[in-house]
This record gives C-alpha cells, structure tokens and sequence, in this order.
C-alpha cells in the first residue's frame, strides 16, 4: 500500500509546476554539480560536434566559415579516411574473437570454487588492464624491438627465426602486432565478464552431472556453453566497441605508422585536427566530421547490444 | 586442465585424484600468468640495470642493481613532475566525481521532482554516444573558459569520463534503499543535506569505492586528453604523456624509461591490488546490468 | 502531552480518494488502535498525523494545535515503523540520539535521554552494538527508544509486530501495553490489521474500511455492539456466524419469530461461537453435520455445515463428547444480532421468544 502511495505521490497535490519546481528546489541544488560535468563535457561537446562538422576551421582560435555538408562530401573522396576506417573495423574483427574465447577459457578454469589460488591468478591476468597505455606501448616497443629486443633474441637463440623480425616497424605485420598488444592488456577484463556470466550457473548442475558420471568437457560443452551462451553477445559487443577504442595504444606505440598502415580511425581524427603533417592547416571541422560519420557507426553498433541485451533478457524472464 | 572447471571427483578411480589434478592445473596456470605478466617483470628488472648492461644481460636479475634510472627519469626526465600533475588530477577528479555522482544519484534515485524523467533519458541517452570523438568540442569549451592550457582544465574535463554511469550507477543504489531511514531521520528532524551526508552516503559505502577506484584508473591511464591539452605546455603533462613524450626525447636512455614507466604504473597497480573486489565488482557489473 | 483530533480529513491521489472524510477524536493518554483489512487507509492515515504525507482536506491537530502544514519534526509525534529504519551504519546509542544530535542538543544531555530510554527498554548492554548484531525483538525496542528519546506527545506505531514471530509477537504486545502505563500520559496511535493485537491493547478501537471510519469505541463495545456487519465480522474470533434470513425464515425453511418495529427490515442474522448451543433433538433453531472439532484446551470450536451447505462455528466446554459427522441442533442462547440488507445494525429486532422448532 506503502509502495503503490509513493508512485502515486508524483504531482498529487495539484500544486501548479512553478509551486512543484519550488518545493523541489533542495533537490535541483544536489544536482547543479552533477549535471555541470554533464552538460559541459559530455552534452554540449556531442551537440557541438555536429556543428563543427559543418565549418571550415583552420585551428583553434583561427576564423572559421560555414560550409554545410562540403566536409561531409569530401570525406566521401578521401583515401586516408576509408583506410583508416576499415582499419578499425578489421582492427575489432582481429581482436574480439580472440578476445572471447582466451577469456571464457581462463574463465572456465578458473570459476573453480576448490582452486584456491584462483584470485591470485585473476589478478595477474588482470594486472595489464589497470597498466596505463602508455606504458604497455613502451614497453612493449623496447621488447618487440629488432635491435637487442628480449623476443627478438629468444626467438634466434631457440633458432625459430633466423634474422631479426621488426613486428611494430613492418607495415605487413604492424597491425596484427598490435591486435595482439591488444588482445593481451584486455583479455583480463573479458575474463572478468565471463566470470560473472559463470555464477549464473547453479552449482547444483554440476553436482548433478557429476553424479551422473557425465566427464568435465561434456559437462562444459553441453551444460555450461548452453546457459552462458546469451552472455556471448553481450560480452562481445561490450568488447567490440572497446577494441574501436584503441587510440591510446597505437598513438603511443606507432603512432598510426610505418606509411599510415596502422592508422586507424582515432589516430586519423587526431592527425587531422591536432597534428597535420607539415605545410598543413590543422582541419577541425573536417576532423569533427570524420568523427561524426564514426560516431554515428558506433552508436549504431551499440543499439545492437542494446537490442541483444533486450533479447537475452527476455529469454531468462522466460526460462525462469 | 579443463578438468579443474568442476568440484573434484569422479565416478571410477584414476591416478589423478582431484587433489593431485588441481595441484597440476595450479602449477601450470602459475606458470601461463608469470609468462602473462613478463613484459611488466621485464619493466621492473630493466629499470634497476645499467644501460650498458640492458642489451648483454637478457637474464631478470641485474648483475649490477642501480637506482641511477629513477634518479635520471625522476629529475632530467621530469617525471617528479609529471607525477605531482597525474596525482591532483586524478585526486581532484576523483573528488569531484565522487560528489557530484553521488548527489546527483541521490536525487535521481530517491527524489521526485519536475523534470527527473526527461532528464534520465536524456542522460541514457548519451551513453550510447560514443565520447572519444568530442575532443575537438572539449578542447574548445576548455580554452573559452581560459582553461585550455591548465591543469584544472585538464582535472574537470577527465571528470567528464564516466559521470553519467557513476550517477545511474549511485541512483541505483539508493533507488533500493528502504523510504522508512529517510522518514525516520525526517522525524528526527534532519535536514535533507543532513540527512544525505550522514545517513544515506554511509550507506553507499561500496559504491563510492567502486566509483572511486574506478575514476582514479580512468584518470591516472587517461592519454587521449591530457595529450591534446599538453600538446603546446609540456610542463602540464601527465605521465603517460610523460612517458610517450620521453620516447621521443630520450630514445637512447631505455633504462630511463623502465623506470618512469614503473613509476606511472606503481600507484595504480597498488591501488588495484588492495581494492581489488572492487575494480572487478565494478567492471562485472556491465555485464549483469 | 495532548491528544489528536481529525477533522473530515481527506486524502486522494490525483482522481483515488483513500481517505474519505474521517473524524477522529483521540483523547490525551489514550492507547488508540487503527484496524482493518489492508488497503483500508489506516497506514496512511497514521503518515498523515505523522507529517510524512500530505493532506487534501480537512484538519488534523494535535493538542490545541493545528498541524496540517507543520514538518513532521514539529508536529510533537515520534513514530516506530513496521520496519524499524534503524540507521544499519550506527550503534544502538547513535540511532537514539541522533535526530537530538542533528538539531544541536548537548552530548551529555543526549547520552542522559538515551540512558534513560535504555533503562526503560532493557537495553542498556546493547547501546554500543549495531542494529545486524540484535534480534528482530531488540530491534524493535531500540526502535521503541529511539521514539522515547524524543520524548513526544504522541507515539505513532506503524504495526510494530509484524515482521516479529509469533511468540516474540505475544511478548511484545505486553511490553507494549507495559510501556503505556509507564509513560504516564502519552497518547499512542498504533496501525494493526491483527483484531486480536487491536482488542488486547486499545483504549479505543477505530475500525477503518476503504478510507472510511466504521466504527469508534472500546474494544468491548465493539464486540458486544458492533454497528454494522463489518464490524461484526471483523472484531472477534473466531469470526462471527452470519446467517441470510428471508422473509422471517432461515434458508433451510425454519421460521424465526422476531420482534421489534424492524423486523421486517432484516436480511441477516448474527451470532458468535458462544452464542451457539447444542440443543436436544428438535429443540434448535439450526441444525448441521459436524465437519471439524478444534479441540484447544479450555474450549472446543465444533464447525458444522448446515443443511443449505455453510459452515458455521460453535463453541463448546471443553470435553464435550462431539465427533465429526455427528448431525446436532443448536439453539440461540446468547446475543444475536440483526443487520438490515445494506449492513447496519437493527438494535430493536430481538428474538421473540424460544423458536417453535418445526419441520417446514
């Protein structure tokens, strides 16, 4: 009775909205610092963006002038963004997979109640997640490095290569090298999600299989892929749109080189407005709408999840 | 190895008893992790050699231990400084964050009030925008405001991250906490800012750790921003801009380089190993909610 | 100390009235009981005298004060809710003396008052525990002192007992009534939907339906008197015999012979357990086959179906040689009551005489 009087509380008293705005007034002041962040750095930049998309604008600071869609339209004509582009989704097709299934793996071996160093092991795994960026490229520079790196001198002295391989430096593999830089610093939040997805399995079914003389891999392929299975897509698509997040890594590790061949769509925008190459115009508004258009792609790709989560949930409503 | 997914025993016997099995899976995943983490041991080893002796002794242990790297990276390197920048603004942003998100949750979680459900969607809404992409509009807002160049600047724009998940997630919260604490102190006749600060936010004690080690991740590793903001005052870096900055500066000193990087990433990783539960409360949740 | 008065009070949620226009008089020291089925507006009735919800119409005061526009804090009233809202983060000690400590009163005045109240409850060894370390039972005493501590004029208890089992329950309802004498003079407003808890400890019974008041009065008047055929049915137990009467005749045919200038008027026939007894063979008014015997010690309740299929409840001495399918008459020997076809009370219809029994 309690609960259904609260609900209806709401606007019960018919006082006028200017009188329900002023008795309200307590809460609006808890908010202003709250909705301060937002407004400022989360929604006017969205609103924003959309505008500079539409100018003509030289660097900050400088005169900018009004030109529609031209951006827009040369955008459509320009190599650099479609390369850069497909980079980044063939960037999130190299790394998710991979992401997924290491993940699940440790998961499953890990989710064993009895294993008793199990958090200790999580934690290493866990431990490149809380590294910062900058550093994994660093180090991982100096260690990938063909000049006196640690793997390069391993991999000759166990005779697998016989020269020096620059994985960052040659633009066939630099990419491949740093999906898997990639895979490696995250996989551990992955494993984390999987984790949880494992808990929703009861621990009565694996009392029960075990009962039934039923083996470990039968068990894990019939019993425990089946109930975290829906998790999959969630967990992948939290990681797909992650991996088209990868800015940070390739800026600090190649910088989108050698010969742009790692530049993906971030490192582009970036090169665009804040670092032209010489004897160019920083280009804002044509950096803002190459971010819109990528913007628009991932946010489309996010109401995938949103519409597969939907989905999943309402297979569990319907399974309970 | 897979056989470690399960409560031990089977029906017939074998040589491996459950406590033997997971005796050599325990074994063997020590052995994946420390391959896991080697680059970071590598880090750590590499900073405390010479740099005469980095490319003749591939061993983990320095033949000659030295603490010449920190010194080098700490003063010539600047790092003293890059460091004294990260920490005000991952403090600052962490204080503000914290706040911020949990009044702003407290009201939207609790409170009805004109306007509460517009501004919800409003706020939904955003996260499915992605924010990497509103640099350009966030440097410009900063440099309006005068702060473009300032560290201030750089502390409130990194409080922009996550505020819209740290305040769903804090509404959440106090969205489940039972109406009968806020009468009884309405009773009692404690003030709503009162009642807030000394009922309500002690009862949000794990989100507010939750929020806090997780704005401090986000704004100690933070790159993308403080590298647009340093990009003409490198006396405002941070230090992973620091470190991407030495890179450039300093390519010879590898030594020196090891040991700035153990100094960025130190703190952080200290902080995760104690408030570990925390991170990963904090992370899984994406997952069940 | 003072008492509270409600005025034609009203209350309504956009276009669902729950409180109707309710008049309420409570006396000063006076143990009040709001009873009824859930739903029937007693809770929200209590918030409203406690200041935690609005009120639409009408007047609430308290002592000579009228409170309708008053903050809860102000209103003089301390209330202990059904689920306690114990700060979880505080001691026993904290959770009393908090609202005190908030509005500024001196430490050592508070830990007085807080002792005081301790002394009372029988709470003085638990002050520096939290509220997860006690039982449900030391819950609710810390929650009882927390309202002591402020030292009101009105207690408002918001059905205290019912997350309690049902033996701490009993004991508690006595440290309940025990308290009441102890703090000489003040008023107590208690919300139960349990008639027993509201018989046992009111000074004064208010039985509430859907927002509206069906009756005021001491718990026996209720009992002995109801006004109408709610009241009946709801105040004692086990719950009155109801019997459809057409035309001066029970369903199965026998007449009643009934006096009284509204006879005419009756459609119902009331009577409790007691009321109920076994008659010899012939001599009843209501004949049934028994279908369950509740044999309790002191007393044993015969339930039986009568000939038109209700079940209906005697009671009889304990020992009474009664088995099931046994087919018994009953004679109506005690207090019988008559409610006209919208459910009131018709107090001048009385039996005329012994019923003639008769076969139809």
């Amino acid at each position: 009775m309690a609960a259904i009087s609260h609900i209806l509380e709401r606007g019960a008293e018919g006082a006028t909205l200017g009188q329900r705005i002023w008795k309200s007034r307590i809460d609006y002041l808890f908010l202003i610092p709250g909705m301060l962040v937002f407004g400022a750095f989360i929604f006017w930049p969205m609103i924003a963006s959309f505008y500079y998309s539409t100018l003509d604008w030289t660097g900050f600071g400088a005169h900018s002038e009004f030109i529609g869609l031209a951006n827009y339209a040369e955008l459509l004509n320009d190599e650099f963004f479609y390369s850069a582009f497909k980079r980044s989704f063939l960037f999130m097709l190299a790394t998710v997979p991979f992401q997924m299934i290491v993940g699940l793996m440790l998961a499953i071996v890990l989710n064993n109640k009895f294993l008793k160093l199990a958090t200790v092991f999580r934690a290493m795994i866990f431990l490149p997640v809380v590294s910062p960026v900058a550093v994994i490229a660093i180090v991982m520079v100096l260690m990938l490095s063909p000049f006196n790196g640690p793997i390069n001198g391993f991999l000759i002295e166990t005779h697998l290569v016989s020269r020096a391989v620059d994985l960052l430096g040659s633009p066939q593999m630099v990419l491949w090298t740093l999906a898997g830089i990639f895979v490696w610093k995250w996989t551990g939040i992955t494993l984390v999600y999987w984790l949880a997805a494992l808990q929703t399995v009861p621990d009565e079914l694996y009392e029960a299989a075990k009962l039934d003389g039923v083996k470990t891999w039968q068990v894990i392929m019939h019993i425990v892929l089946p109930i975290v299975a829906p998790f999959a897509v969630v967990i992948g698509l939290i990681s797909a749109i992650s991996a088209l997040n990868v800015f940070p890594l390739i800026q600090a590790t190649t910088q989108g080189g050698p010969f742009f061949s790692s530049e993906v769509m971030e490192v582009y925008i970036f090169r665009t407005a804040f670092a032209p190459s010489s004897g160019q115009f920083p280009r804002l508004g044509y950096a803002s709408a190459a971010g819109v258009i990528f913007g628009l792609s991932i946010m489309a790709l996010t109401i995938l999840q949103v519409i597969a989560v939907r989905r999943v949930r309402r297979k569990e409503a319907e399974n309970v | 190895m897979s056989d470690a997914a399960l409560p031990p025993g089977r029906m017939r016997q074998s040589i491996f008893t459950p406590r033997r099995k997971r005796f050599i899976t325990s074994i063997v995943l020590a052995v994946m992790c420390v391959i896991w983490i080697y680059p970071l041991i590598w880090m750590i080893a590499a900073s405390f050699k010479p740099n005469s002796e980095l490319f003749t002794n591939p061993g983990m242990i320095p033949n000659r231990p030295t603490f010449e790297n920190y010194g080098r990276a700490w003063t010539e390197a600047n790092m003293q400084r890059y460091f004294f920048n990260t920490l005000f603004v991952t403090v600052g942003s962490v204080l503000i964050t914290t706040i911020a998100a949990a009044l702003g949750g407290y009201v939207l979680g609790r409170r009805e009030f004109p306007g509460k459900w517009p501004l919800m969607g409003l706020m939904v809404f955003t996260l499915f925008i992605p924010q990497g992409y509103t640099i350009i509009p966030v440097f410009q807002l900063l440099t309006t405001l005068g702060l473009g160049q300032s560290l201030w600047g750089l502390m409130l724009a990194t409080c922009g991250h996550s505020i819209v998940i740290f305040i769903l997630l804090f509404a959440g919260y106090f969205t489940q906490m039972p109406r009968e604490l806020e009468e009884a102190s309405r009773m009692d006749g404690v003030g709503p800012v009162k009642t807030f600060w000394y009922v309500m936010l002690p009862l949000a004690k794990p989100i507010v750790v939750t929020v806090v080690v997780m704005q401090s991740l986000q704004a100690w590793n933070d790159f993308l921003l403080p590298l647009v903001i340093t990009l003409a005052n490198p006396a405002m870096r941070t230090l992973s801009v620091g470190i991407y900055s030495f890179k450039g500066e300093h390519f010879v000193d590898w030594g020196g380089m090891m040991a700035a990087s153990t100094i960025a990433i130190g703190p952080i990783v200290l902080l995760f190993l104690f408030l570990q539960r925390y991170f990963i409360d904090g992370l899984a949740g994406a997952v069940k909610g | 100390m003072s008492g509270v008065k409600l005025t034609n009070v009203k209350k309504s949620y956009g276009a669902v009235e729950v409180i109707r226009g309710v008049d309420i008089v409570i006396e000063e020291g006076e143990f009040c009981v709001f009873v009824g089925p859930s739903g029937c507006g007693k809770s929200t009735l209590l918030r409203m005298i406690a200041g935690l919800e609005e009120i639409s119409a009408g007047t609430i005061a308290i002592g000579d004060r009228r409170v309708n526009d008053l903050d809860p804090s102000q209103r003089g009233t301390a209330m202990v809710f059904q689920t306690y809202a114990l700060y979880p983060h505080m001691t026993v000690e904290r959770n009393m003396g908090f609202g005190l400590l908030m509005n500024g009163v001196a430490k050592s005045e508070v830990k007085a008052k807080v002792d005081k109240a301790a002394k009372i409850l029988q709470i003085e060894t638990l002050l520096n525990r939290k509220p997860r370390q006690l039982s449900g039972g030391q819950r609710q005493r810390v929650a009882i002192g927390r309202a002591i501590v402020r030292d009101p004029d009105v207690f408002l208890f918001d059905e205290p007992l019912s997350n309690l089992d049902a033996e701490l329950r009993v004991a508690t309802r006595l440290e309940i009534a025990k308290l009441h004498g102890q703090l000489q003079g003040a008023t107590m407003v208690y919300v139960t939907h349990d008639q027993v808890e509201a018989m046992t400890l009111a000074d004064k019974i208010v039985v509430l339906r859907d927002g509206r008041v069906e009756q005021i009065g001491a718990p026996m008047e209720l009992y002995e008197d109801p006004d109408n055929i709610f009241v009946a049915g709801f105040i004692g137990s086990p719950k009155m015999n109801f019997v459809e009467v057409k035309g001066d005749k029970l369903p199965d045919g026998r007449p009643l012979r009934l006096s009284g200038s509204q006879s005419n008027a009756v459609a119902t026939l009331g009577v409790r357990a007691d009321a109920l007894e076994r008659a010899g063979p012939g001599a009843g008014t209501i004949a049934g086959e028994v279908s369950v015997v509740e044999r309790l010690g002191d007393a044993e309740f015969v339930h039986f179906r009568t000939p038109w299929g209700q079940e209906l409840v005697a009671r009889f001495p304990p020992g009474a040689a009664v088995r099931v399918r046994d087919s018994l008459q009953f004679a109506l020997t005690g207090k019988v009551h008559f409610f006209d076809a919208e459910g009131r009370v018709l107090r001048d219809v009385a039996m005329a005489g012994n019923p003639v029994a008769a076969e139809a």
